[in-house]
């Protein structure tokens, strides 16, 4: 689903000049897999995740989504794909309901299509209630519900979540772990950025360890805990950023 | 591109204006209420404080008026005029301060030389730029010159002279100006300043919130990662900043028209009337249009710069000026749309609404303004799209 080569971004900065923000990095995401990049701030965990959601362009090398190239075919890869933050990124002047409306329209779901898939949204997001809210009245879940909602209206087979929980309380959070693993079952493709090590260790089938743009080392949590021979993932972390320091 | 996508984002971005407040007061509100207030109201409040002037009596102080007894006497007659004694070496402060309100000077023996049939002059002290000043002065002169025209009156009858002699040849002057060509004329020195000004005015509101107002709120991400080219994401918040531009442009221009009217009308002075012709309007909207899709995509363009709305703001006031400067052209006598001029966005547009307002059709160099003013239009829409490709701008947080 996911499949990256060497992807490379360097940022021209006038006053610091280049700046590799990621650097060389190769990995690979499959159907009904939650793939987690775990690093510090400005790691290049979200330049990562851009630049497969094609908002960026690599510097060199390449990536494909759902077997389309970031580089040539962008289109058809934001079409495949579903991308939230933790910064809701909503529309404060529109309803819910419209903010759904909008981004179903934008996908390319029309009339009764997009009826039907609006309506199955709503029941099964519990929105029912403040559907016709305006977004800046709502509260922070409820926000992150219609955020969700307008991630998957077009039922995107792979999710690219930017740490999703990053800014949100402890109930919101909850919401968004538990939509990770629906997705999960539901086969979808997740690759998700974080800095909290407790949530990678619960969702991600596959963790990799970013730093300073590269990628140090990628496994699942048993195969770090058997070659570091530590239980815990912070500890794990700071062990292999310590080492290749 | 898909001119259906750019649709919805269009239909996205005017809801989200229309529901913006900030947006509606200078969309609408202001084109709306600045004109009827600026120039009804403020015609109102001098023309009601003149008429108050006329009626107050005002304090005035006589020089050396042993000079001129039967003068002073039929001064003390006015009665809205009161004397008061003032030194002679504290007459400018007493103006100033407003103790009097004007002051006349007599000369050394002005009576009995004018009894003799000598000639002199009288001094009158008044402030230009007090309005209650201003009308004594005028009531002083207009006394003095019937008290001269009877002396003169009296000299020529001495001679048995007839009055008639003195003046062969009257002179009469009728303004052939229709009060359309009044109101013509007032509306072209204006109209294509505020068309211009409110045009953009009325778009930056909108492009600021479309651009660094979305960076601030995270949304332009979100936009972005959706299956929308960056022309479709420019062209449908292009079209959404167009169509304030636009209707501010409109709304203003329509609210002005009247308001300006009615106001001249209200000074009782000159009648005026304003009706544009069909030409007229073709020629605005053919020149406005072009500007206004420049003015959408530089501002556009400009604002995606700033990382926040207060940014936004502060790069787009130097812009204001920009823009202010040539269009005041419209208000300099003399100055014509020549070929070269054709070719100088802004004041083009200015010069050639003006010129049309008068019925002046100059439709080459209207050709010309209007080809310029695309050229620039596509300009504004290529670096706004550009604006919106560039990784640096987009991602400037």
């Amino acid at each position: 689903m996911i499949q990256t080569s060497n992807l490379t971004k360097i940022f021209e900065d006038k006053k610091r000049g280049k700046i590799t923000a990621v650097d060389n990095i190769t990995f690979s995401c499959k159907a009904g897999e939650v793939f987690g990049l775990l690093g510090l701030n400005g790691a290049g965990k979200t330049t990562t995740l851009r630049l497969l959601a094609t908002s960026l362009k690599p510097t060199s090398g390449t990536a494909s989504v759902s077997g389309f190239d970031i580089v040539k075919e962008p289109q058809r890869v934001k079409e495949k794909i579903g991308f939230l933050t933790g910064d809701t990124g909503l529309y404060a002047r529109l309803t819910a309901e419209e903010t759904i409306t909008y981004f179903a329209r934008l996908y390319g779901l029309h009339n009764s299509d997009l009826e039907k898939r609006k309506t199955e949204i709503i029941k099964l997001l519990d929105m029912e209630d403040f559907k016709k809210g305006q977004v800046d009245k709502l509260s922070l879940g409820q926000k992150q519900k219609v955020s969700i909602a307008r991630t998957v209206i077009h039922n995107p087979p792979v999710l690219i979540l930017d740490e999703p929980t990053a800014r949100l309380d402890v109930i919101s959070a909850r919401n968004i772990v538990e939509f990770i693993k629906e997705a999960k079952r539901a086969g979808k493709c997740i690759i998700f950025s974080t800095h909290i090590m407790h949530e990678a260790a619960k969702l991600c089938d596959v963790i990799a360890i970013i730093h300073k743009g590269k990628i140090l080392e990628a496994g699942t949590l048993p195969q770090f805990q058997e070659k570091y021979k530590i239980q815990e993932l912070d500890d794990i972390f700071v062990k292999i950023v310590e080492e290749k320091r | 591109m898909n001119l259906k996508k750019v649709k919805i984002v269009f239909f996205k971005e005017m809801l989200d204006i229309l529901r913006d407040r900030r947006t509606i007061i200078s969309m609408l509100l202001v084109p709306l209420l600045v004109f009827p207030i600026l120039t009804m109201g403020f015609t109102s409040l001098i023309l009601s404080q003149a008429k108050k002037a006329e009626k107050q009596t005002h304090k005035i102080a006589l020089l050396q008026e042993q000079n001129a007894p039967g003068l002073t006497e039929i001064i003390k007659k006015i009665p809205t005029l009161e004397l008061v004694k003032i030194p002679s070496d504290s007459i400018q402060s007493a103006i100033n301060n407003k103790t009097i309100r004007a002051a006349i000077k007599f000369p050394e023996n002005l009576e009995t030389k004018l009894q003799n049939e000598e000639n002199d002059s009288v001094l009158i002290y008044y402030d230009q730029t007090e309005m209650k000043s201003a009308i004594v002065y005028t009531k002083l002169k207009e006394l003095l010159k019937t008290y001269a025209d009877s002396v003169t009156d009296l000299r020529l009858l001495k001679r048995k002279i007839d009055r008639k002699l003195l003046s062969p040849l009257k002179i009469k002057a009728e303004n052939v100006a229709s009060p359309k060509k009044v109101g013509g004329f007032f509306i072209s020195m204006f109209l294509p300043y505020i068309l211009v000004l409110l045009a953009l005015q009325g778009g930056m509101y909108p492009a600021i919130d479309l651009t660094a107002g979305e960076k601030e709120r995270g949304t332009l991400e979100t936009i972005l990662v959706s299956p929308l080219s960056r022309l479709e994401i420019s062209l449908g918040k292009f079209f959404a900043v167009l169509t304030a531009t636009v209707v501010t442009a409109i709304l203003g221009t329509t609210s002005m028209t009247v308001s300006s009217l009615l106001g001249i009308a209200k000074g009782g002075e000159m009648q005026a009337a304003f009706s544009m012709s069909p030409e007229a309007g073709l020629v605005i909207l053919v020149l406005m249009l072009p500007l206004c899709c420049f003015f959408a995509g530089i501002l556009l363009a400009i604002a995606l710069l700033a990382k926040s709305y207060k940014e936004a703001q502060s790069y787009l006031t130097p812009l204001m000026f920009l823009v202010i400067f040539p269009a005041m052209i419209s208000f300099m006598p003399g100055f014509e749309l020549s070929t070269k001029v054709a070719f100088i966005p802004i004041v083009s547009t200015v010069m050639g609404i003006k010129e049309a307002l008068l019925g002046n059709f100059h439709w080459g160099k209207i050709w010309i303004t209007f080809v310029s003013n695309c050229v620039f239009a596509s300009f504004g829409i290529i670096v706004a799209k550009r604006a919106f490709e560039k990784e640096s701008v987009i991602f400037r947080v």
